[in-house]
């Protein structure tokens, strides 16, 4: 069954499958056909990327962040695997300017990695920028 | 004297004279022939020798747009049903309505967020930001965080002061479903969608 887009209520058409990275700052803010979105990533040379979604029935802002669990990952979801593509092999550099080249493992369950100093967000990503 | 058929009333002519008949003076949406919604229609040069134009009622996000009556001088809703006056409501172009360089007036949709709830658009009909249809001068008008355009068809005319001839052309054949995504301190972006 396709996709229905045109929705009454909330965001219809390109607020229904285009999103920005939510970069573990905080998700964007949604009001009647209108999304603002104050943190993340997003690419320098277009608009935005597909969102993690179904449209009327769920919403999902695709996800890249640095985490602490146990150890430290850098963990994806909700981003396409063409998406993926255009981000394994870039560098991500963090708030803390520690590098780290983004692999396959990060839409897989987590990379791992060890930070001198605890990162909080990821300032660049190839293509991506940070939202200021 | 030769009178030719026009909008608003019926003409009929034989060899026992003729028949001038003005009860419908103002006809009915379908009688302008309008086949889409947001449709440029009966357009027409007035007595004062300036474009006046009516727009086929339709929605943006559900929401049923204004239009500046010249008639009226006021700004009434597309889907107004007033017995005794034209509907839809009827615009006019001057001067300021058109570009100089392509005697262009672009036929405009102008929609902003609401500015307390920002719904977009907004649905309080009293706010410079609820959608209205204007006659604009710029072929490009450029989107801020508060207002929006969309061009849903142009009027170019001979002479922009004294226009003789015109042509329509139309833009947006059906009403529009509208988003809005605001980036950081980036201006919105709006994305609309035919329905």
């Amino acid at each position: 069954m396709g996709f229905l887009i045109g929705d009454s209520v909330t965001f219809a058409t390109w607020g229904a499958i285009r999103s920005v990275i939510n970069n573990g700052e905080g998700l964007g803010a949604g009001y009647s056909f209108n999304v603002e979105y104050a943190t993340g990533l997003y690419p320098t040379d277009g608009y935005f990327i597909r969102a993690w979604n179904t449209p009327r029935t769920f919403f999902g802002q695709p996800s890249l962040q640095p985490l602490f669990s146990g150890g430290y990952q850098l963990i994806a979801g909700g981003i396409n695997t063409q998406d993926q593509a255009q981000i394994v092999g870039e560098t991500a550099t963090f708030d803390t300017s520690e590098t780290l080249t983004v692999t396959t493992d990060a839409f897989t369950g987590g990379q791992s990695f060890t930070p001198t100093v605890a990162p909080a967000y990821v300032l660049s990503l190839g293509k991506f920028t940070r939202i200021t | 004297m030769k009178i030719q058929p026009g909008v608003g009333y019926t003409f009929d002519s034989s060899s026992k004279g003729f028949t001038f008949d003005t009860s419908e003076q103002f006809p009915s949406r379908d009688g302008l022939g309008a086949t889409h919604p947001f449709q440029v229609i009966n357009v027409r040069i007035n007595a004062g020798g300036n474009v006046i134009y009516q727009v086929q009622s339709g929605r943006i996000n559900n929401i049923v747009p204004l239009l500046d009556d010249y008639i009226s001088s006021t700004t009434v809703l597309l889907d107004r049903v007033t017995a005794g006056v034209a509907d839809p409501p009827t615009a006019e172009l001057t001067l300021a309505n058109y570009d100089a360089t392509t005697k262009t007036s672009y036929i405009v949709l102008r929609s902003g967020p609401d500015a307390t709830t920002n719904d977009f658009p907004s649905s309080d009909v009293t706010s410079a930001r609820y959608p209205q249809v204007i006659g604009g001068n710029d072929p490009a008008p450029t989107d801020t965080d508060t207002q929006a355009f969309v061009i849903i068809g142009t009027i170019t005319v001979d002479n922009v002061t004294t226009p003789t001839t015109f042509t329509v052309s139309q833009n947006v054949t059906g009403s529009l479903w509208g988003d809005r995504i605001k980036v950081g301190t980036d201006t919105a972006l709006y994305f609309y969608a035919r329905i």
